[in-house]
């Protein structure tokens, strides 16, 4: 009978204490338990490479180890859907690329960024315009107004439709199947220019084979301090491949402000910058709220690219 | 640029540690080479966080040693079990299976492990010395030329078909059409995905490889499972003499000119590389060689050319900041992570870890060799394992390889799907291998066509009117006639 008294005490003063901890005070991350981030496309990419640097700076932050999974196809899609189904505890998190937006309009994708939560803006790196050594001193602005240059491209080019959008000229685009590809047509003299991230093309634009000669961004960039934006030239045309994190539907808001805060301060990390300076990533920071609104932006501005 | 090669063996020489970790990477790699469904693709991927913590001077060599070792050890399990370990396997099933079926296992698999070691080694001296030429050469490949290419990969799948042409090519037509799954890659939409966004890369092509030649394998075996006795009686464990020896060297060394040339073009790989060796091998018979029944060429010429790509598909990776293959590909993103950016500049700015890539590869061949070779009577032993244990183990193999590629269960269906259907196949006499090529070269044949399209404002004018394209396309209506002409005087 005492037992049972006793038992039955602690069972109240524990209840009691828990509904009065209903302060929220949120326990996280547990000590013990580990910090999953689903990364949608294959190691040794630029995504990956983020996420892992990402991972070994935040680690201190939030005292659990952090690990990669690599969950590759459609484009992203697959890793993405299997985020959307983990639970939403903040212990799975992926990243997010241009292609949660896009697809989803494209129509082949079901999910896109409001089927998560967003945490944080971590990267984005512009698009730059690069053509051969040979066309060393061919003007930018006049040959994007000429539609006699040929694009080495994808399909949909977005960063091209954003140049197209502002100048009105079409140009020729062969699809290429990324900037692997790309980079070759280039420098082999098979297309006339390409828009690549600069971290896929820096080895050659250091060499002098390719010539950077135009970022379609708001502000030059750290990595090409004397390449000036398109903006500057006159043309308004902002596009790039940006990357962050975002998290299962239905994660508690408090969850997502003390990742936010941890992976901001990673961010802030001497290590951190200068691991992303020398993998010529640029680092471009925005909160949960804005970089929701970013993503929203991207939404509308990609519609009207392709008329849908 | 020799010289590249003697100061990495002097600066890898400073620290044993590296042969260390190369004698465990060459070790991994065949290993997971041997396993079918298990690639070095993916056993790279997973050693690249060590890029992270390890010094680069350690790290890279250990990931070019698993690479080499991989592209050999897929050998083992096509000679041994007929289930090529890796794509760039595939070939070697045509008559190292034979071979070692009539007793000569120990033959074949030093044959394969000379040529492997010879193919990189001569790739490794290539790689140090004409790097640049070949670079440059390799980005006159347009689309037309990559086009062109593929056509002649295609052309292949005649010569490989000579007991029943036209079961060849459809066989070659299914793998054509299981390759227009997938997300268009010149439009952008979706084709054959019924809503699947796992398809929308098309079907994820180890698991389709490992259901067609593991699981008709494991499913053929199993037919006679308890009939006891069915292990091979009279194995000989002899190894090549130096008759054989002298014998394949031709063969290897042209072989390995083949793989390391279509290595250092980006986009193909050990896999193309050694069904066009074993083509040239074939087509260049002399009377009496009996191709696809146990010949040595036939097992030395796809073996030295899929090493050789290890070093060719380090050309374009070191030169141009292009990874010729998918391997180098996760070798590039090892590079990105130590802010190593490759390119021209790499030769002279980080020519110390250059020097040392030379040489690990280097070491890391000559490792292989004498790993393979002591191992061989130990590999050897798989053939007298019992059925009734050997063939559940390569079946649960098989299920976690094509799970792991992507971590995902739908690879498993794939895998199962194409297991019966490469069965049912078997059972009708229709051979795989055109179904894989295929599938590798059919979308590089569809998407270069349209590309090449595009910049022609949709003429067919590219076909003629480019040095590389003409040649390309010539010695593909070459190697059609030359084989139709033996095939009907074979007949006779």
């Amino acid at each position: 009978m005492k037992k049972v008294s006793i038992f039955i005490l602690s069972l109240i003063v524990v209840s009691t204490l828990a509904f009065a901890g209903g302060t929220k005070e949120v326990k996280f991350p547990e000590r013990g338990k580990s910090i999953t981030i689903i990364v949608p496309y294959a190691p040794g990419g630029g995504t990956d490479a983020v996420a892992r640097m990402l991972a070994k700076y935040a680690e201190p932050h939030l005292g659990v180890p952090i690990t990669i999974i690599n969950k590759t196809g459609g484009g992203g899609a697959v890793g993405w859907a299997e985020a959307a189904k983990a639970r939403p505890d903040g212990y799975t998190l992926t990243m997010f690329a241009p292609n949660i937006v896009t697809y989803a309009i494209m129509g082949l994708s079901d999910l896109n960024y409001e089927s998560f939560e967003s945490v944080l803006m971590v990267n984005n790196d512009p698009g730059v315009i690069v053509v051969a050594k040979k066309n060393k001193d061919l003007d930018v602005v006049k040959m994007l107004k000429d539609p006699s240059y040929v694009s080495g491209g994808e399909n949909p080019n977005f960063y091209l439709l954003a140049i197209e959008a502002k100048t009105g000229v079409k140009h020729k685009d062969i699809p290429y199947g990324g900037a692997a590809e790309r980079i070759p047509a280039v420098l082999g003299g098979h297309v006339d220019f390409a828009v690549i991230n600069i971290g896929e093309g820096k080895g050659q634009v250091d060499a002098g084979e390719l010539i950077p000669k135009a970022v379609l961004s708001d502000k030059r960039i750290p990595a090409l301090p004397n390449t000036p934006t398109l903006k500057e030239l006159g043309i308004d045309a902002q596009m790039g491949a940006w990357r962050g994190l975002g998290a299962p539907k239905g994660t508690p808001k408090e969850i997502i402000a003390i990742l936010e805060t941890a992976f901001t301060k990673a961010l802030n990390e001497p290590g951190f910058k200068e691991a992303m300076e020398k993998a010529a990533f640029t680092i471009e920071y925005k909160s949960s709220g804005d970089f929701y609104k970013f993503m929203k932006e991207q939404e509308v501005a990609i519609k009207k690219m392709l008329g849908k | 640029m020799l010289s590249n090669l003697i100061q990495g063996f002097g600066s890898i020489l400073h620290d044993p540690t590296i042969f260390l970790f190369m004698a465990i990477g060459v070790v991994a790699g065949i290993v997971i080479g041997a396993l079918p469904g298990l690639t070095s693709t993916m056993a790279m991927a997973v050693l690249l966080p060590l890029t992270f913590s390890v010094p680069s001077h350690l790290s890279f060599p250990l990931l070019l040693s698993v690479f080499s070792g991989a592209m050999y050890g897929g050998s083992i399990s096509a000679i041994l079990i007929n289930t090529p370990g890796t794509p760039s396997a595939a070939a070697t099933v045509f008559d190292g299976y034979p071979l070692a079926m009539k007793g000569h296992a120990g033959k074949a698999l030093a044959t394969s492990t000379i040529a492997s070691s010879m193919g990189g080694l001569i790739s490794v001296i290539l790689l140090s010395t004409i790097s640049p030429l070949l670079a440059k050469f390799a980005l006159r490949f347009a689309a037309p030329e990559y086009f062109a290419l593929a056509v002649f990969g295609l052309s292949i799948i005649a010569s490989i078909s000579t007991q029943n042409l036209i079961k060849g090519l459809l066989a070659g037509l299914f793998g054509l059409v299981i390759a227009t799954v997938g997300m268009d890659p010149i439009s952008a939409l979706p084709r054959f995905t019924f809503g699947r966004s796992e398809l929308l890369g098309g079907v994820a092509f180890i698991p389709l490889m490992v259901g067609l030649f593991a699981i008709p394998q494991c499913l053929v075996e199993m037919e006679s499972i308890f009939r006891t006795d069915e292990t091979l009686k009279n194995i000989k464990s002899e190894l090549l003499n130096w008759k054989e020896l002298l014998y394949i060297a031709p063969t290897i060394l042209k072989s390995s000119l083949i793989g390391a040339f279509i290595g250092a073009i980006p986009g193909a790989g050990g896999d193309i590389a050694a069904f066009t060796a074993y083509n040239e091998a074939k087509r260049s018979a002399k009377r009496g060689e009996k191709f696809g029944s146990g010949e040595l060429k036939g097992i030395a010429a796809p073996e030295s050319a899929n090493n050789a790509t290890t070093g060719g598909a380090m050309i374009p990776l070191l030169s141009l900041a292009v990874p010729g293959d998918s391997n180098t590909a996760v070798l590039l993103g090892g590079l990105i992570i130590k802010g190593l950016q490759p390119g021209p500049l790499l030769f002279t700015k980080q020519a110390g870890l250059v020097n040392t890539i030379f040489a690990s590869m280097f070491v890391a061949n000559i490792f292989m060799c004498i790993i393979g070779l002591l191992g061989i009577r130990l590999f050897i032993k798989a053939l007298n394992i019992p059925k009734k244990i050997i063939v559940p183990v390569v079946l649960t193999l098989s299920v976690v390889g094509s799970y792991s590629m992507n971590n995902s269960i739908f690879d498993v269906f794939v895998t199962i799907l194409f297991g019966i259907i490469g069965y049912s196949m078997q059972k009708v006499g229709i051979a795989a291998s055109p179904i894989v090529l295929a599938i590798i070269l059919g979308p590089m044949a569809e998407n270069n066509f349209r590309r090449a399209l595009i910049m022609y404002n949709g003429s067919l004018a590219f076909l003629y009117t480019r040095p590389i394209t003409i040649v390309l396309l010539a010695i593909t209506i070459f190697t059609l006639v030359s084989t139709l002409i033996k095939q009907h005087y074979a007949r006779r």
